[in-house]
Formats: C-alpha cells, structure tokens, sequence
C-alpha cells in the first residue's frame, strides 16, 4: 500500500466527516424562523447522516489502509502510532455511536430535549476531535507536523508517547460505563413492572 | 419507553455528555503524566531508569600545527573520583568494592567519565546515526538480555578473556546484528585497514585523570584499547589473593585508606595521591610500594583496585586534565593530529571535517548507564557542528572561543538491530538514509528510550485502555440508546414544544 492511496482516504475521511457535523450543527443550534424550516434547514438531517455514513466507511478504509503501510510489529513498536491507533478506534466508535442513535430515534433526534440529542451531538464532535487528532498524528510521523498537534502538546497531550491509563483507571471507566447502562436498564425495567 | 419517562430521564442530562467530554478530554491529558503505573527500576531485568533523562555538557575545540584540543565543562552536583577498591574483611580476605552495577553505584564508587566517538567519515552510519550503531545487536552488557556465558565460550572471544559484550561495528559480523558471526581475523583486519573503526578518546577521573592521560581506545569488532601499556593495570595477586601494591606510607601518609572515609568522600580531587595507586617513573611520581601482606591489616582499610602507571604506544596518545570545581568538571583533552597509528587513531587534519558523538558517565553510573549526544561534525577551521579553532603557540586561547552546548540524553537499551528492523516504524528512513536527528528530538528519544525498555508491559496497559476508553462509549451509547425514544414512539416533548 502506498502512502498516498492512504493520504486520499484520510482526507476524503476528514472532509466528509466535517461536512456530516457542520451540517448536524446548523441543524443543533439554529432555529427555523418557520415551521418546517428552509430548504437548507431542511436538509442538513440528510447531510448529516449520509456524511456520517459515508465518513466512517471511509475512516474504516483509511484504517485498514493504514495498517498496511508498515509491518504491524512497527505500528504496535510505535508510541506515535499506537496513539494513531487509539485515536482512530475512538473515532470510529462515536461516530458508529452517533449514527446508532440516529437510526433509532430517526430525524426527530434533533428536536428533542435533553440528554440523546445532546449525546448524539457530542459523539460526532468527539469524533471528529478524534479523527483530526489521528490525522494530526499521521502528519507528524509523515514529519509534518501540524500546529494542531504542537497545541495539543501545549496543553497535556502526549501524542509522541504512548497513552496508557493505570489499571485503576481503566476499571473505573469499566464501573462508569457498567453502572450507566445498568442504571437505564434498571429504571427502565422498573417503569415496566410498575405498569 | 414513554415520554414522561423519557423526560425525566433525560431532560435535565443536557448538559452531561459535555461535561463528560471534558471529563474524558482532560484524563487524556492529565493521567498519563502524572500517573506512570508500568515504569519501574528493575534490576533483575538490568533496568534502572535515571531521575534525569536529559543532561548538559559543554565542548570547545582548538587545534594548532600538530595538536588537538578539547575543553569540556561537565556540572555534576555529585562528583566521583573514586573507582573500585579492595577492602579488609580480616583473615587475609579482601573484598572488591565499586563494581560496575545495575545503575548508580550505592556507594558513589565510580569515576565520572567523558567519552566520545571520532570517524573521518570511514563509518557512514556513525556520522548519521552516531553511537547506536555500535550497539549492533542485542546482548550487549548491562541489557535485559545480556549475553555472558556464550561470550565466554564463544570461539573468538572466549580465548580473548571477553565475558560480556561491549560495542560492536555492524560489517564486523557476516550477519550485522548476530555477535556471535565474527567475521574472520584477516577480514577484520582488512576493515580496519580500510579505516573502518571509530576512534574512542574516553576520559575517565580515577583511571587515569590523576597521571594526566586519558583512556585511547576504538570500536571495531569490540571495544579494544590502542596499542600499547594502557594507563592503569589491575592491582590484584590471582596466586596470593592479595593486592599486588599499597600506599607508599611516606607519600600517602599511610598504607592504605579507610573504608568508611571513601564512603564520606573525604579525599579531596587533587589529593590524589591519598586515593589512587601511581606507579612512579622519571617523569611520573609514584606513591606505592609492594604489598606487605605482614602488616598488621585492620578491617576497613582500603587499596585501590587499580594501579595507574604511564601509557606506551598508541594507548598513551591523549592527555588530559580534569578539574572539578564549582559543582562542574572542566576537561582538558589533547593528543596529536597525526599519532602515528592509523591502524587505531583518526588522522586529523587542517580543515578537515569529522564525525563525532560525545558521551557522558555522571552520579556514580557505569556501563550503559550514560548520557549521549546526538552526532555532530567538528571541523578544523571549517564550518560544522563544532568548529576547532586554529591558533599558534602552545596553549589554545580558551577564553576567545565559544562553547557549544551539547544535549545529552538517555539512550536506554535501543540497539541498532531493532531500529534497522521491521519493528521500528521508522526503519524504512533509515534504509533511505535519514539521519537521527531528522524526526527525533533529545527529550523525545530519552523518552522513547525509556519506552523501549517497557514496551511489552506498556503495550498490554495501552491495549487494556484502548478496550476500557472504546468500552466506556460503547456502554454509554447502549444506555443512552435504551433511554431513547424509538422512530415510532408517541409524541414526547421536543424543541418546538416549548
């Protein structure tokens, strides 16, 4: 695999991606004038997703061919790389996430209130800090390192050594997600005994 | 799920996927630089890590018609001039104090030293890569893995007295990175010939800064002394299972030292005729006179294990003159352009250019234990990194040229194998003939250096935070999921409901 293919695929993976959340923020944060909204308004929905959809396959193709471009003993060697990795993963979960939650509760996630629509939200947004993150990165072990990554440097992030929690930390992450789950699950659950 | 259940769920959750975004942001930064669960000296493993991964030294250079100089300036808050010993333990028995260890030596008994590489361009990784392609492969001493035993049996080096692995050129062996496929003796010597060597001037403050000669050494298929008598010989009898030498009373105001003023640090640097052993001559004044295994010994008291003596030969090309003084050492170093010996010395000459590496030995650290620079060019009376300035009469003017600043860092246990190898991401620009410097930093390789030695244990704790970090979002959208209403769920209150 050539490093170029794995450049046009990034690219297309980041424009797109950016695409699907400015559209999703027109529709976020503007209100229609009228009901119905304009044409634009209107639209954004299916910019978004269809963006979304098409962004994460291609993050999935950028992915793959990523890992081609060296031996996997080197990407996994690599401290910059497996940031790149951990970054990319992240990425593809909340935009997987995102688009889940889209299709379940339809074009009408962006007129609720409250905590999904938010959610959706902010899991485009972590994904797409995410995914320019992880370009950032392929940027750097290229040897053109961004601006972006020098800020994020600036304010704590160690994308040149790998990043790894103690395993503390990583059982509380397990016990936070568990416990979230769990919570609705219980609450739904006892919504439906009490009727 | 109905809309009031829906509501009070989640209504008033507006705020917390930010707030958690911030929350998982802001651990991303801060936990692995102040938590660090997987680095830990071990020294079954032969790992110590320094609390310093970085360190300075400062360089000056200077030729004239037939010498050249060097000054370095080397602050260290803990100085050793003090090297291996043996001790009284009574009943005849003397133990050996101040071997090489796992890092510091506990009780500062280990000289500071000042090293650096030298090659006239006979070595082209040297000038790009510098020191890490005299760690060939693995095994070297003071690794993880270091090979022993198979050194001492090794046909080559077994007959040689070699028990471990020092620095190593990569043509010296028919498989670069393999130590044990010794090219034969005729071929090495043709390499060598052919100026494929790296010249090793190598300072060291007990062995022999006293004398004022500096170690001479090169790196070919090991790390070998110049030819000739080297500037210090072991004080020890292999029959009597005594020293060989002790302090001339008359001189050193007594036979011996006394163990528990080495551990004070109690002999002052110049003093040095209090602390290390002089075989005298003509032109050198000693301080020993033969062991007499008569006197009455007590326990504690302490004789150099090292006998310093002048050079011969080759080995005695490079004087030196190191002081410490006001939390720093000042090195002088000089030997002749042309030494006569190219078989083991870089012919220097009038603007000519050099590659050149530089290391640093410091808190009582031996072996790999070391701090080194990047390589540079040093060029006499041409522009380069360094540039040797050029002047008549005996002395450099010091005081007229500039210090070049060196960064030296950690190297850690990187070997020249690894980073040629499929398992270095960055193999393929050195293939393509990237120099070091290009995409690495000093801080950043120390670090790095330090990662390499923890790779496996740092690879399983990214792994298990890759699954924990990609598990919390998974279980948070699945809740976030099950807490939302479906596409066919009954009106629930939205936006345009207010």
């Amino acid at each position: 695999m050539k490093a170029g293919y794995h450049a046009i695929l990034v690219a297309l993976t980041t424009g797109t991606l950016v695409l699907s959340f400015l559209a999703m923020s027109y529709r976020f944060w503007i209100r229609p004038r009228k009901p119905g909204g304009g044409a634009v308004w209107s639209s954004t929905d299916v910019v978004a997703v269809y963006s979304a959809v098409f962004g994460t396959v291609m993050l999935l193709l950028a992915a793959g061919s990523g890992l081609m471009l060296r031996p996997l003993e080197a990407l996994l060697n690599s401290p910059i790389t497996k940031n790149k990795i951990l970054c990319t993963v992240l990425a593809l979960v909340c935009w997987s996430s995102f688009l889940v939650l889209r299709l379940k509760v339809g074009p009408r996630l962006w007129e609720l209130r409250g905590l999904v629509r938010h959610y959706a939200y902010v899991m485009a947004l972590a994904g797409l800090v995410f995914v320019v993150t992880a370009s950032s990165i392929g940027g750097d072990l290229a040897g053109i390192p961004s601006g972006y990554e020098q800020i994020g440097q600036a304010v704590g992030f160690r994308t040149r050594f790998t990043l790894y929690f103690p395993t503390a930390m990583n059982v509380l992450l397990w016990v936070i997600g568990v416990a979230a789950l769990g919570s609705v699950l219980l609450r739904v659950r006892l919504r439906r005994v009490k009727k | 799920m109905t809309t009031d259940q829906h509501d009070t769920l989640t209504k008033r959750l507006g705020w917390a996927p930010y707030a958690g975004f911030g929350v998982l942001l802001f651990l991303m930064a801060w936990v692995p630089n102040t938590f660090e669960p997987v680095v830990r000296n071990d020294p079954s493993r032969n790992i110590e890590i320094p609390e310093q991964l970085l360190w300075s030294m400062n360089v000056k250079a200077a030729f004239n018609d037939s010498t050249m100089y060097f000054r370095f300036e080397l602050p260290t808050p803990e100085p050793s001039w003090y090297h291996d010993y043996w001790v009284y333990e009574g009943d005849g028995k003397w133990r050996r104090e101040g071997a090489s260890t796992v890092g510091r030596q506990p009780n500062r008994i280990y000289e500071d030293r000042i090293s650096f590489f030298l090659d006239d361009g006979h070595v082209p990784e040297f000038g790009k890569w510098g020191g890490f392609v005299t760690v060939s492969g693995p095994g070297m001493r003071f690794f993880t893995d270091a090979a022993a035993d198979d050194v001492q049996q090794h046909p080559y080096f077994g007959p040689k007295g070699k028990k471990d692995l020092r620095k190593w050129l990569p043509e010296t062996r028919t498989d670069p990175h393999d130590w044990t496929t010794v090219r034969p003796q005729e071929e090495l010597e043709a390499l060598q010939a052919a100026g494929y060597f790296l010249d090793l001037w190598h300072w060291r403050a007990h062995r022999s800064n006293p004398i004022g000669w500096s170690d001479d050494q090169y790196v070919l298929d090991y790390r070998w002394s110049d030819a000739g008598a080297g500037p210090y010989a072991t004080n020890w009898d292999d029959v009597s299972k005594q020293p060989k030498y002790m302090f001339d009373p008359e001189i050193a105001g007594a036979r011996a030292m006394r163990w528990e003023e080495v551990l004070q640090q109690a002999y002052a640097q110049d003093d040095y005729l209090r602390y290390a052993l002089v075989l005298g001559n003509e032109n050198l004044q000693g301080n020993v006179v033969p062991f007499d295994p008569q006197h009455t010994w007590n326990i504690g008291d302490v004789i150099p294990r090292r006998l310093l003596r002048a050079p011969e030969g080759s080995h005695g090309d490079i004087h030196a003159n190191g002081i410490y003084r006001d939390g720093k050492w000042t090195v002088d170093l000089w030997r002749a352009l042309d030494t006569d010996s190219l078989a083991d010395d870089k012919l220097l000459r009038d603007k000519g250019v050099y590659q050149i590496a530089f290391a640093a030995h410091i808190l009582a650290s031996g072996s790999r234990w070391h701090y080194v620079s990047f390589p540079m060019t040093l060029g006499l009376d041409r522009h380069a990194d360094i540039v040797a300035a050029k002047f008549r009469g005996d002395a450099p003017p010091w005081q007229e040229i500039e210090w070049k600043e060196l960064t030296l860092f950690y190297p850690g246990q990187i070997d020249w194998q690894h980073v040629t190898s499929d398992a270095h991401a960055g193999a393929r620009q050195i293939s393509a003939g990237t120099p070091l410097r290009i995409g690495h930093d000093e801080a950043t390789l120390a670090k790095y250096a330090v990662e390499f030695e923890f790779r496996e244990p740092i690879f399983d704790q990214w792994i298990q935070t890759l699954v924990s970090l990609a598990a919390l979002l998974l279980l948070l959208t699945a809740a976030v999921w099950f807490a939302a209403p479906g596409r066919s769920s009954p009106s629930h209150h939205t936006r345009t409901d207010a």
